[in-house]
């Protein structure tokens, strides 16, 4: 006799396998709590990066903190209101951060000091720029939204 | 016989995982990227230290990582299954689904 492999019945293994689909961590406030994070840290993200020509070194000091401070904050918010971290959000999240990142640095930061060569940024320009940064990471809320359980 | 050993499909089970609790835990664990340990209990339905202990056990093959911090003041733990953990966990189904088909496998 095979004790190591103990002998299973063909309803014994659909019996584990029903087991297997009945009960689901998933939950879908904690995909929308994950998404909405993102969100957030994208726009924060695009605001902080565009509105580098609008304000004096000062300012952007004090906003470049408050931005530090409100991803931290919704960080630690989407921590403490979620139970479960849904499949793939964090590789989601980093990634729509780290492209908004790049977009930031290779194409939205060069066009605002283009243009600031010109004249002083304007509002319009920044929200412009902002939400051009802020995309990558709204894809990424829309994909953690819209995953499976 | 030690010639057939090996071709049933039940010798693709995996022992760690065998066990109905810790094929529930793992089975939830695969849904999510990580999940808190109180919501993992609840869902599966089992007392703390049954889950203390089978995660513990699942911990120490490499199946599940534990993670324990704070929230807030609040400790909490959170369980999250490792790539070796998942792969085993897709074996261990597709062994359970050939044994499900019938005598043939």
């Amino acid at each position: 006799m095979d004790t190591d492999h103990p002998p299973i019945t063909a309803q014994q293994a659909r019996d584990q396998l029903d087991s297997t689909r009945t009960r689901s961590l998933g939950a879908p406030g904690d995909r929308r709590a994950h998404a909405i994070g993102a969100a957030a840290v994208g726009l924060t993200t695009g605001l902080h990066m565009a509105t580098r020509n609008l304000v004096g070194e000062s300012l952007y000091a004090v906003l470049s903190a408050v931005s530090i401070g409100v991803v931290i904050a919704v960080v630690l918010r989407v921590e403490r209101v979620s139970r479960t971290v849904p499949r793939g959000a964090r590789r989601w999240f980093w990634t729509g951060l780290a492209t908004s990142f790049a977009v930031a640095l290779g194409f939205v930061t060069p066009w605002l000091n283009l243009q600031a060569q010109d004249g002083p940024s304007t509002w319009p320009t920044v929200v412009s720029g902002a939400v051009v940064v802020a995309v990558p990471s709204l894809l990424a809320a829309a994909a953690i939204a819209r995953s499976r359980p | 016989m030690s010639t057939t050993q090996g071709h049933h499909a039940r010798h693709r089970l995996d022992e760690a995982i065998h066990a109905p609790v810790r094929l529930s835990l793992v089975a939830a664990l695969a849904q999510v990227d990580e999940a808190e340990f109180a919501h993992v209990r609840d869902t599966i339905e089992v007392t703390d230290s049954t889950l203390s202990k089978q995660a513990a056990q699942l911990e120490v093959v490499g199946y599940v990582r534990i993670r324990k911090g704070h929230v807030g003041k609040r400790p909490r733990t959170w369980l999250s299954l490792t790539p070796t953990g998942r792969e085993a966990l897709a074996r261990h189904l597709d062994a359970l689904r050939l044994i499900a088909e019938g005598p043939s496998s």
